[in-house]
Formats: structure tokens, C-alpha cells, sequence
């Protein structure tokens, strides 16, 4: 083969992978800004304290309602 | 193609760390995200198990629904234990104070919770097609476990 044809060839393909992870690194660096820009305003930040209260406010929810589906299990309703 | 991985490298997880420190939410915090999720997951498998319960007639099926909502009623008193040393978490470090003891405490309160569900929940559960959806239930459950114990872990 023509060397000028195969220089030409690998030329086009070095361009190519460079090209190939230019986008790449173009694409993952606009996810990243996306994912982990500030919540927008329809999503505000709940403080820790709320939601560590409403962690356990739910729990305390489950607490009574287990029990009360224990209670209709073994009462056979 | 070095030059601009060595151009592109730095600035990608200079963006990261900004994005993450721009959401201004503590470890604890996050936990407590995912402990509200855990909550909503146990809510919703035990109405699932109890409705199971209480359409069967095997006396079988009845009973391992009762003995699975008790082992979700575990998770439920752990639950509240863990809101309780999160909060403890986000005082002392809102104070100034080593958090280090507290963190290990939470995690072992995280690492009952899982064992509830794996041993006291999923066996009483089998792999019967009326158990099916109360099984995917729990199994979410641990996986929003692993996720807890990930961002607890970075307290750390």
C-alpha cells in the first residue's frame, strides 16, 4: 500500500479517537454540572433537623399501624 | 490527547466537589433522607403483608405474615433509635464534638435494621407468587439499607 495512504489513514484515525473522547468528556462534564447543580426553587432543601424528625415520626406512624394489622391478622378480619 | 485529559480531569471533579458542597446537606442529613425512605418502604411492605395475611386462608401464609410483621415491627423501633442518634450526630458536630463514637453507634443501630429484614422479614416471606410483591417490598428496603451505611460511612 501507497505509505502516503496509510499516514493518511492512521492521521484520520487518531483525529477520530481524540474527536470521540473530546465528546465524551464535553457530555460527562454537562452531566456532572446537571446532577449536581442546586436543587431548583420548586425543590427547597428540607433542613437536617426536619428531616430527621420526620424520620422518626414516620417510623412511629408504622409502629401503630404494624400493630394494628397484627391485631386484624390474628383477629381473622 | 494526554494534554486534555490533563485539562479536562481537574476541572471535572472540581465541578463534582462544588456540586456537592453546594448542596449543603451533612452526612446525617442524607441519612436521615434515606431513613425517611426507609420508613415510607416499611409503611408500604407491611400494608402489603398484612393485606397478604389477611386475604389468606392457610393458617401457614397467615402466620408468616404475622411473624414478617413483626420483624418489620423491629425495623420500625430501630428506625426511631436511629432518628434519635442522627439527631444526637447533628448536635455534637453542630456543637463542635467528636462524632466518631455516635457514628459507630448508628451504624450498628443500621446494621440490626438490615439484619431484621434479612433474617426476621424475607424468610417469612418465601417465593410464593401472593408474597412476591411483599418480597420486592423488603428487598428494597435493603438496598436503601446499603445506601444509608454508604453516606453515614462519610461521616467517618
Amino acid at each position: 500500500m501507497n505509505p502516503n495512504v496509510l499516514v493518511t489513514i492512521q492521521t484520520i484515525a487518531r483525529i477520530a479517537a481524540e474527536a470521540n473522547v473530546a465528546v465524551g468528556v464535553v457530555f460527562g462534564l454537562i452531566k456532572a454540572v446537571r446532577d449536581n447543580w442546586p436543587r431548583k426553587d420548586s425543590e427547597p432543601v428540607i433542613p437536617d433537623a426536619e428531616l430527621i424528625a420526620l424520620m422518626r415520626a414516620e417510623f412511629a406512624k408504622n409502629a401503630d399501624r404494624n400493630a394494628q394489622l397484627i391485631a386484624e391478622i390474628e383477629a381473622g378480619v | 490527547m494526554q494534554t486534555l485529559a490533563r485539562r479536562t480531569i481537574p476541572i471535572l471533579a472540581l465541578v463534582l466537589l462544588t456540586g456537592c458542597a453546594i448542596k449543603g446537606r451533612t452526612p446525617e442529613g442524607l441519612a436521615a433522607d434515606y431513613g425517611v425512605r426507609i420508613a415510607k418502604t416499611v409503611g408500604a411492605a407491611q400494608e402489603v403483608v398484612g393485606a397478604v395475611g389477611k386475604a389468606s386462608t392457610v393458617p401457614q401464609v397467615r402466620a408468616g405474615a404475622v411473624k414478617a410483621l413483626e420483624g418489620l415491627q423491629t425495623v420500625n423501633t430501630l428506625g426511631v433509635q436511629l432518628a434519635d442518634k442522627l439527631d444526637a450526630i447533628s448536635q455534637a458536630r453542630a456543637a463542635g464534638g467528636e462524632t466518631g463514637t455516635l457514628v459507630q453507634q448508628a451504624v450498628s443501630l443500621i446494621d440490626q435494621i438490615d439484619a431484621a429484614v434479612t433474617l426476621g422479614v424475607l424468610p417469612q416471606l418465601g417465593d410464593l407468587p401472593e408474597t412476591r410483591a411483599a418480597l420486592d417490598a423488603a428487598r428494597a428496603i435493603t438496598k436503601l439499607i446499603l445506601e444509608i451505611q454508604f453516606h453515614l460511612g462519610r461521616t467517618e
